[in-house]
């Protein structure tokens, strides 16, 4: 019964999200740059970290579309491959963040009390240092590259989703099945992980999403100061403090790696937005 | 209202021990000896093992966390930087002020130019300007900070040569880099004015006003505007503290001597003290503008300073 109502719900929401222009356009952009990501072997015309010392700083051109950096590497082909690292980096990162948080938000939610006061002023501690500025003390103390990026981003969204689940749980806690369950002898740990959890998904859904978007957007600034993904690896970031230095006569260089960060960044924007109002009860009246 | 404050106070207190603890477990657990970072290389066993015993780093772990906090509370002492041997507060102070002027004009961009966008949007919802404004919010908060700014270099000071490229000593030189901080800001801020001003309109009491003959400039402004701001101060109030991330990406750029520069040099030269004191300082100072957040909410809304 509970899986019914699951399933035409979803379809509800599928539905409802079909119908908002802009979110399929995201939805549409996200799909391209996935495929870009994954497929960026057959894609890129050239090799990214190939250098080659008699085609420095070319412009945009039909041999090279997005032109040439300092060392003569193609720039789209270094954008497409950077696809690939920013898009691991946001959902890698996010999924450390939903996995631990969401453990978390479930815990302190379903137990109340003492542990959801511990967790939740734990939560608060984190919340107190700006995001960003957690993630650089994060790869201050681990060290720069791109597993300790991906740390560094998720722990400083743990609290964002350990606050939604625990939001959610508080709300399904008290519903019917939940107390069948207790009833019937079910244990914590089950009625979390197939009862409370997978009732808590849609907000965690448009959070995610919108907090993929952030994650790029994060990883990126921290490539650009040097904390993140280091070079010759492509990273949009770290391509876009390359070019830097030679703004002067070859802004193409800054460019397009930046069109790429808003272009993807806008999408999951889009998404997000879109599966908000999806499930928005106050919005289907 | 002085009940709500010395809770609030009291919280505060709580989150900053939390904050201290965490700061210092990472302090603590990162790579490097400190003592041969400040005596270099060079330095004899004997010097090593009395700076080592002079600072304490012999003692169990949770006596150096005791030590880090009297420290701090008794004689604001956030340690020593490894790279100047000065006290890392003063290293903070020398460059906090510039951080402030930069967050402070960020915000107040951010906040005159969002919420009249957002009013303006909210009162013609679905017209040309409204999806136009909307358009260029979504675009505001989806680009990076840092390449904006870029753009700005070489707009307005490469192309066209209205602005210094870097610099932070006169006006002309903080306009760039706050509208580049505030333009995620400005868009935050405008969409949340819209959405919340545009619930409130569809309300009774707006439609009585309207009833009652009110021109329609004092019901946006005294009956929507009033009670659409306690979301918009929310968002305002952590606009804040993202500025204050967002600060470090732009200081760079502009090559602004504040604490956001400063930490990223400190992080390069591996100078730790600096690193974690700089955290510390920046989430104390988030902490305090959330406190007076809180506030203010009950000064715009009594029911909260009832609570």
């Amino acid at each position: 019964m509970e899986e019914k109502k699951s399933r035409s719900q979803f379809m509800t929401v599928m539905k409802s999200l079909s119908r908002n222009k802009m979110a399929m356009l995201g939805l549409f952009i996200l799909i391209v740059l996935v495929l870009c990501a994954i497929f960026a072997n057959q894609i890129a015309p050239y090799d990214y970290a190939k250098q080659n010392l008699r085609e420095t700083f070319q412009h945009p051109s039909a041999q090279h579309w997005f032109g040439t950096d300092e060392f003569g590497r193609d720039i789209f082909s270094r954008v497409v491959y950077g696809a690939r690292m920013s898009l691991m980096v946001g959902v890698i990162s996010v999924s450390i963040a939903v996995l631990i948080g969401g453990l978390l938000g479930a815990i302190a939610g379903y137990y109340g009390g003492t542990i959801d006061n511990i967790i939740m002023r734990c939560m608060d501690v984190l919340l107190a240092i700006p995001q960003t500025l957690l993630a650089i003390a994060v790869v201050a103390a681990l060290g720069t590259g791109l597993f300790n990026l991906m740390i560094a981003v998720g722990i400083s969204s743990i609290p964002t989703y350990a606050r939604i689940v625990r939001a959610s749980v508080l709300t399904i806690r008290g519903e019917e099945y939940i107390e069948a369950a207790v009833a019937s002898g079910d244990s914590d740990a089950k009625i979390i992980m197939k009862h409370i959890l997978p009732n808590c998904l849609a907000p965690v859904m448009v959070q995610m999403t919108l907090g993929i978007a952030f994650a790029i957007l994060t990883a990126a600034g921290m490539s650009f100061i040097g904390l993140g993904i280091q070079p010759p690896t492509p990273e949009w970031g770290n391509m876009l403090s390359g070019g830097r230095d030679y703004i002067r006569g070859y802004a193409y260089m800054t460019v397009f790696p930046g069109l790429a960060i808003v272009t993807t960044v806008l999408s999951l924007n889009l998404l997000g937005d879109g599966l908000r109002d999806a499930l928005d009860p106050k919005l289907k009246n | 209202m002085l009940k709500l404050i010395r809770k609030r106070l009291a919280y505060l207190l709580l989150v900053l021990l939390g904050v201290s603890f965490l700061v210092f477990l990472m302090l603590y657990f990162t790579p490097g000896d400190p003592v041969r970072m400040m005596l270099g290389e060079s330095a004899t066993p004997e010097a090593r093992a009395e700076l080592t015993e002079k600072l304490g780093l012999n003692d169990p772990f949770i006596v150096q966390y005791f030590n880090y906090v009297k420290k701090i509370v008794l004689h604001q002492d956030l340690g020593t930087s490894y790279v100047t041997n000065r006290p890392v507060i003063k290293e903070i102070l020398n460059v906090f002020p510039n951080t402030v002027k930069l967050a402070t004009a960020a915000i107040v961009i951010a906040v005159i130019v969002g919420i009249t966008l957002g009013i303006i949007s909210a009162t013609h919802q679905n017209s040309l300007i409204d999806n136009f404004v909307m358009v260029l919010a979504l675009l505001g908060t989806s680009a990076p900070i840092f390449w904006i700014g870029i753009l700005m270099i070489l707009l307005f000071s490469v192309k066209l040569g209205w602005f210094p490229p870097s610099g932070f000593e006169s006006i002309k030189q903080m306009i760039m880099p706050a509208m580049a901080l505030g333009l995620q800001s400005t868009s935050v801020i405008a969409r949340m004015t819209r959405s919340s001003m545009l619930e409130v309109i569809r309300m009774d009491y707006v439609k009585t006003a309207r009833a009652k003959g009110q021109v329609e400039f004092i019901v946006i402004m005294k009956h929507v505007f009033r009670n659409a701001l306690i979301p918009i101060i929310t968002v305002i109030g952590l606009q804040f503290g993202s500025l204050l991330g967002g600060a470090m990406l732009t200081e760079v750029v502009f090559s602004i001597p504040g604490v956001g520069r400063l930490m990223v040099d400190s992080i390069k030269q591996r100078d730790f003290p600096v690193v974690m004191g700089s955290v510390l300082f920046i989430a104390t100072c988030f902490s305090i503008v959330n406190l007076c957040v809180d506030i203010l909410y009950a000064f715009v809304d009594p029911k909260v300073s009832k609570d």
